[in-house]
């Protein structure tokens, strides 16, 4: 108990010092997985809504493969990503293993499912007719992506930050696909596990407070953009 | 403009849902759809608005001066993007690329054309079922098409609402100036809106023309019952009378009517009773009360006669407004 | 009568003896947790000889495998039984504090320097582990562990020896990892790193790296063995720890650690120690 406690105030004393290394491994994280999370919801969110859609084949296989790939263990998502990225994978050539380039690959597989399944569901919530009625007016796939988004972005921006969440929180992945490389691919999870290794358990609650103030920073401000207007 | 279906067949789950060889629909006018709930009319419209992919033929729009055919449709439960009224059309008149000023122009003048200029600028998600109904059919009148595609205008939407749009609605179509298809299953519906009808059963075309005739000489004893004729049995026949022509009498074609209650309406007593099997409602005099039989008869040129098979037995027998002398 | 009951039960007695000794001690049983080094997990040797210890006495061992670092921090805390350790340096701080005590020397391996088979800083001609290090340092890239395990302050103290400011070095990637996974990382990038022999040997097939520095003194890798103090920590299997200390310089054990590897590798991983003052070179 003494220990969590020494640990929580050293964390407070680093965080609210500015440490630089704490601040430099923040950034990097909230680059990494904002990145990732911007990639999976690029194409997630267009892929939701077509799985929204009743008449599209293949639908109900989709969903499952989707479903299935929320429930996958990310450590294997990390494991595979980093065998294909290897020099002697077949995507060796691209040299993303142990860059952060690697890590978002890998993010993105992890949080494309969650925001594509989250997706559909916002989509399906909205009455089909919407959709339909767009579309005899005119209005191009771009268009009626983006006006149903806005309809349905209570879903959407929960889809996000679930997908946000699944990315950020992911710890085996980011070891094995970045190397956890000390100012180059050490996000905050992996450096969480690297200072119990260490047994610099204080370091590791600092880290943990960042991350946990991270999620509450993004989450907090997909709430503003999800919540915005519906006093109107 | 016209929506022309050539051999469409569509399917859901197995079962064809319509049937349609060939059919022209909406060169010019009103053009009611009529069939009961579930006869395939809103996947017909679907098919006119693009939104259904037939399994077999195709439906084109024919073009006209070299630029691809525009519809305008209105679903049968309105639905809004986020915002106002004003912003909901303006979207769909976006959409259809109506330059901004034309926007405004046309937003007030059907707003106007469809009793909701008040409202333009309340949350469309905020209106009642008849508010949302007039802006729904709004937004589908005020945009420019080639074919304005109305799926049951009036349902939903309480009495006083449907008749005041009843009212309305012709006035509306005519500003707006393009074919009118409206889909309905409400006989009255389609008289007060539309100059003609194609009558759609089970997935085909059961019939089809200027409504008038087509009230006047229905083709087959199911489109008859769908507008409103009372089919009775006679013999080997099939008499079909028309809706609300059945009266008590001497003259024309008699029946015999088991009353079970009577109506005191304002201006008019009704009696409600059995024909045979058959569920019938006359026009009577005062001295007729529950529990007698009566006499009822059909003024001849309101009798549509069809033999065993549902065929047209014969020609109306018209009599060209001379009563018959009791047969 | 009396008599030969006298020497019925002498005879039991003698054979319970026996039976002990071929025991090697009495069945104990209850749990240990052993703090130690991710080099000896992964090199495979506690595998092959815990099912052993467990066997003999009925101890059922926790393996906790971190840094000899994070190994010595449990064992002040008293949240280890026992510590396997090869930090030299560090372990007498500890035995000073009275947080460890009954140390064991118990075996050696030693630590090699590899790198790329292309060698592109050219070490494999240097005279000394300061010169391949100097070398690395000004050309290459180094992968160092960072995790404060026993490695990581071996490699420490020979940049200071080589007189290589770290800092100034051309690259040098901190892993925070194991031994196994910092070498995948050097292969992967193409760097030099400090590993031990041992884990090395056991990868040794999907690395694309090679020896290019050994043999040296100063990388010799000593191996103890401590029991946390139970003095200090009252808390502490004191009896199970005794019996580890006990079980891993027996003459037995030190056989299998010098047997280990041999099968797999052609050559042993480690080198037993229990019976001398001062190991030799591996």
């Amino acid at each position: 108990m003494e220990a969590i406690w020494d640990g929580l105030l050293e964390a407070i004393r680093q965080v609210a010092s500015g440490d630089r290394e704490l601040r430099e491994i923040a950034v990097r994280t909230l680059l990494v997985s904002g990145t990732a999370t911007a990639l999976a919801a690029a194409a997630g969110i267009p892929l939701g809504l077509a799985l929204s859609r009743a008449r599209f084949q293949g639908r109900i296989p989709a969903m499952a493969v989707l479903n299935a790939g929320m429930g996958f263990p990310p450590v294997i998502i990390g494991l595979v990503v980093w065998l294909l990225l290897l020099r002697s994978g077949p995507f060796g050539d691209l040299g993303l293993v142990y860059t952060k380039r690697g890590m978002i690959a890998a993010q993105v597989i992890l949080a494309f499912p969650v925001i594509a399944a989250f997706s559909a569901a916002a989509f399906q919530a909205l009455p089909s007719e919407l959709g339909d009625l767009l579309h005899v007016l005119g209005a191009g796939r771009i268009r009626r992506l983006l006006l149903l988004s806005r309809e349905a972005r209570l879903g959407l921006a929960a889809a996000v930050m679930a997908g946000f969440g699944s990315a950020v929180s992911e710890v085996g992945a980011s070891m094995i696909v970045g190397g956890n490389l000390a100012g180059n691919t050490r996000v905050l999870t992996t450096s969480i596990v690297t200072e119990t290794s260490r047994g610099r358990n204080d370091n590791a609650m600092a880290l943990g407070i960042v991350l946990l103030g991270l999620t509450f920073l993004v989450a907090g401000v997909l709430t503003v953009v999800q919540q915005r207007g519906i006093r109107k | 403009m016209t929506v022309n279906f050539e051999c469409v067949v569509v399917r859901k789950g197995g079962h064809v849902i319509l049937d349609i060889p060939s059919l022209a629909l909406a060169s010019d006018g009103v053009t009611a759809v009529l069939g009961p709930n579930g006869s395939g009319k809103t996947t017909l419209l679907r098919c006119a608005a693009g939104l259904e992919e037939a399994h077999h033929g195709h439906v084109y729009l024919a073009e006209s001066m070299n630029r691809s055919p525009s519809v305008s449709v209105a679903f049968q439960s309105p639905v809004f993007v986020h915002g106002t009224v004003r912003r909901n059309l303006d979207l769909a008149l976006a959409l259809r690329r109506v330059a901004p000023a034309e926007r405004w122009s046309r937003i007030e003048r059907y707003a106007a054309l469809l009793g909701i200029s008040a409202l333009l600028e309340r949350d469309a998600r905020s209106l009642s079922g008849g508010e949302a109904q007039r802006a729904n059919l709004a937004r589908a009148l005020a945009v420019p098409a080639d074919v304005t595609l109305l799926d049951e205008p009036l349902a939903g939407v309480d009495d006083p609402t449907a008749q005041d749009l009843l009212g309305l609605l012709p006035n509306a179509f005519r500003a707006a100036a393009a074919p009118v298809v409206v889909v309905t299953h409400e006989r009255d519906e389609a008289l007060r809106l539309a100059d003609r009808a194609v009558v759609v059963l089970d997935g085909l075309v059961a019939a089809q023309g200027d409504l008038p005739d087509l009230f006047r000489s229905p083709p087959t004893p199911a489109v008859a019952a769908l507008l409103g004729y009372t089919l009775v049995p006679v013999d080997s026949r099939l008499v079909a009378i028309a809706p609300g022509e059945l009266r008590q009498g001497t003259h024309g074609l008699k029946l015999e009517l088991a009353v079970d209650r009577i109506h005191d309406l304002t201006f008019r007593r009704e009696a409600h009773g059995l024909i045979g099997d058959v569920r019938a409602t006359a026009w009577v005099g005062d001295d007729v009360s529950p529990g007698r039989t009566i006499e009822v008869v059909a003024r001849r040129d309101r009798v549509v006669e069809f033999d065993s098979n549902g065929a047209r037995a014969a020609d109306r027998i018209r009599s060209q407004g001379t009563p018959e002398p009791p047969s | 009568m009396l008599k030969s009951v006298a020497v019925v039960f002498l005879a039991l007695l003698m054979l319970t003896a026996c039976g002990g000794d071929d025991d090697d001690g009495d069945r104990i049983g209850g749990t240990l947790i052993l703090a130690t080094t991710t080099s000896t997990r992964d090199s495979g040797l506690l595998d092959s000889l815990m099912p052993v210890f467990e066997d003999r006495t009925g101890i059922e061992v926790k393996v906790i495998a971190v840094g000899s670092g994070a190994a010595l921090e449990m064992a002040r805390e008293g949240n280890a039984d026992a510590v396997l350790v090869h930090s030299p340096a560090a372990e007498l701080e500890y035995v000073g504090s009275g947080d460890l005590s009954d140390g064991q020397l118990v075996m050696h391996n030693d630590f090699v320097i590899v790198g790329p088979l292309s060698d592109p800083a050219g070490t494999s001609s240097s005279v000394n582990v300061g010169e391949a290090l100097s070398l690395i340092a000004s050309s290459a890239i180094f992968v160092s562990r960072g995790d404060d395990s026993g490695t990581h302050k071996k490699e420490l103290q020979l940049w200071e020896a080589a007189g290589v400011d770290r800092s100034s070095a051309n690259q040098i990637e901190e892993t925070g990892q194991g031994m196994g996974a910092t070498l995948q990382i050097a292969s992967q990038k193409r760097g030099y790193t400090l590993t031990d022999r041992a884990t090395y040997l056991t990868q040794e097939d999907d690395l694309d790296l090679q020896i290019v520095f050994e043999g040296a003194q100063v990388l010799l890798n000593i191996y103890h063995v401590y029991a946390v103090n139970p003095e200090r920590h009252t808390q502490v299997n004191a009896e199970q720890a005794q019996a580890f200390i006990a079980f891993m310089v027996k003459a037995e054990t030190q056989q299998r650690i010098a047997e280990y590897g041999i099968a797999e590798f052609g050559q042993p991983l480690f080198f037993p120690d229990a019976w001398e003052q001062e190991p030799r070179t591996g």
